[in-house]
């Protein structure tokens, strides 16, 4: 049996082929442009290996924080009777929708050290956050947090709670069901969800310049480098480009079959 | 050991009013889908909680639809699901130690109890594999080891037999005919398992009906 021949009207092929030359055309201005033959020595120039290296400590931070944080806040969304549930979730949600420069604004008005709880921080433990590494992290963290509590809690809720039944009648306590039954049983979607927050907090830049400001080697990231690049330096903007491209490239790839789907 | 259920839960479309004794042995609670034959293993096994009304597992108090709600993990209970319920990324004798482990016991003594219970339901060959690799009847079985490997006072038998093909049907039901906990209490919807049951509980017309066996 082969399916009957349709015609596609063009109403619909016409703006669809615009929306895909939308999203493809710059990634081509980028390749096209790309200092190709210099390309290695561009990424192995002294800020921007520390532009990397921040990176790697932010975006990783900011991953390892979300598992943390996001794996038990998932869990509560999932499986636990919230007052206020549709709230909670629209709090959680925000950082997705909200500008990030409106994110980092809000940090600086709670961390700072004038701020809501940072004024405390600053006066008991002194403790800073803006314009340090940890504030580029919990920057990161805010607006990577709910990619991954929204994977993994929608797993949590596919998955049902038939294997946490059975493990609490075999004498797990709700601790010991948590760890040993519930996130094996969503590992694929903890992963998934750590990658697209990793992805994320790596290419972050609105939350991170307002709270944590652009401090080489403590908080200019590769995207914040990528910024500052594009005055003086197009071409080192442009290999920087490049990279954090492929990098994405790399999270898609990987996160094939588990999150997109197949 | 005995267990006093007086009490109400409300489900879908009614209201479960319940009075049942269960005494030490083997009791068949019987009925047809949706009278609430499951509903009271879980409210034994502590998967839900009565609205009104107590439960007594022997002399312990375990709900009183209020202050009192003894949680599933410490009751004296096991229960062997319709759907076998393995964790599936664990190997056979895992899954099988498992209720020996969340007892604080050590890995090695926990996995030589492990592999004596899957001998005694016939799967020690197939400690190592995974619930995917093995047949529904098979899996079955582990799930029957786990149950019985912490010697649980109470086993409840959740229509233990519904999900296996007929070949495997006589096999397992010999061994929980055979399972050493004191008092069993078999939900089942077909009469055959309900043979040799020392007392039997009824769910029909919304009432519930008890039986002792002469």
């Amino acid at each position: 049996m082969s399916k009957a021949p349709v015609r596609h009207p063009a109403a619909l092929v016409a703006p669809a082929g615009l929306a895909l030359l939308l999203l493809a055309l710059p990634i081509v201005g980028l390749l096209q442009r790309a200092p190709w033959s210099s390309l290695i020595d561009r990424l192995t120039d002294e800020t921007v290996l520390e532009a990397v290296r921040v990176s790697a400590v932010v975006s990783s931070s900011a991953a390892i924080l979300c598992l943390i944080l996001g794996l038990p806040l998932a869990w509560l969304l999932a499986r636990v009777d919230l007052p206020g549930q549709r709230i909670v979730r629209a709090v959680v949600m925000l950082p997705m929708v909200l500008p990030p420069v409106v994110g980092g604004t809000a940090l600086l008005f709670a961390l700072g050290r004038r701020g809501l709880v940072g004024q405390w921080l600053d006066r008991w433990f002194d403790v800073t956050l803006p314009f340090t590494t940890a504030g580029a992290i919990i920057a990161a963290t805010f607006v990577a947090l709910p990619f991954f509590v929204t994977t993994v809690e929608g797993a949590l809720r596919q998955n049902g709670t038939d294997l946490e039944e059975a493990a609490a009648t075999a004498g797990a306590t709700p601790l010991a069901t948590f760890i040993h039954v519930t996130v094996p049983a969503a590992r694929e979607s903890v992963g998934a969800g750590l990658a697209l927050a990793w992805a994320r907090a790596l290419g972050e830049f609105g939350a991170t310049i307002t709270f944590a400001g652009n401090l080489g080697g403590r908080t200019r990231t590769l995207p914040l480098q990528t910024f500052v690049a594009l005055e003086s330096d197009p071409a080192s903007a442009l290999a920087i480009s490049v990279l954090l491209l492929s990098i994405s490239l790399g999270v898609l790839v990987a996160l094939r079959g588990s999150w997109l789907p197949r | 050991m005995t267990i006093r259920i007086d009490g109400t839960v409300s489900r879908d479309s009614f209201t479960l009013d319940l009075d049942v004794d269960i005494d030490v042995g083997r009791t068949a609670v019987i009925g047809p889908n949706g009278a609430g034959k499951t509903t009271l293993l879980r409210l034994i096994a502590g998967l839900e909680a009565l609205e009104r009304g107590t439960i007594h597992i022997g002399h312990r108090l375990v709900d009183d639809a209020g202050s009192v709600f003894v949680a599933a993990h410490e009751r004296s209970t096991a229960v062997v699901f319709q759907d076998h319920r393995l964790f599936p990324q664990l190997r056979a004798i895992d899954n099988v130690s498992f209720p020996l482990r969340r007892q604080g016991i050590d890995r090695a003594t926990a996995a030589d109890r492990a592999t004596v219970a899957l001998q005694e339901v016939g799967m020690d060959e197939f400690a190592a594999r995974r619930p995917s690799q093995l047949s529904g009847g098979q899996r079955q079985r582990v799930a029957i080891a786990r149950a019985l490997v912490a010697e649980p006072e109470v086993l409840l038998l959740d229509e233990p037999l519904a999900s296996i093909d007929d070949e495997s049907r006589s096999g397992i039901r010999h061994l929980l005919m055979a399972a050493p906990s004191p008092t069993v209490v078999w939900v089942s919807h077909d009469p055959a398992d309900t043979l040799d049951a020392e007392s039997l509980v009824s769910f029909a017309d919304d009432r519930v009906r008890q039986t002792p066996r002469p």
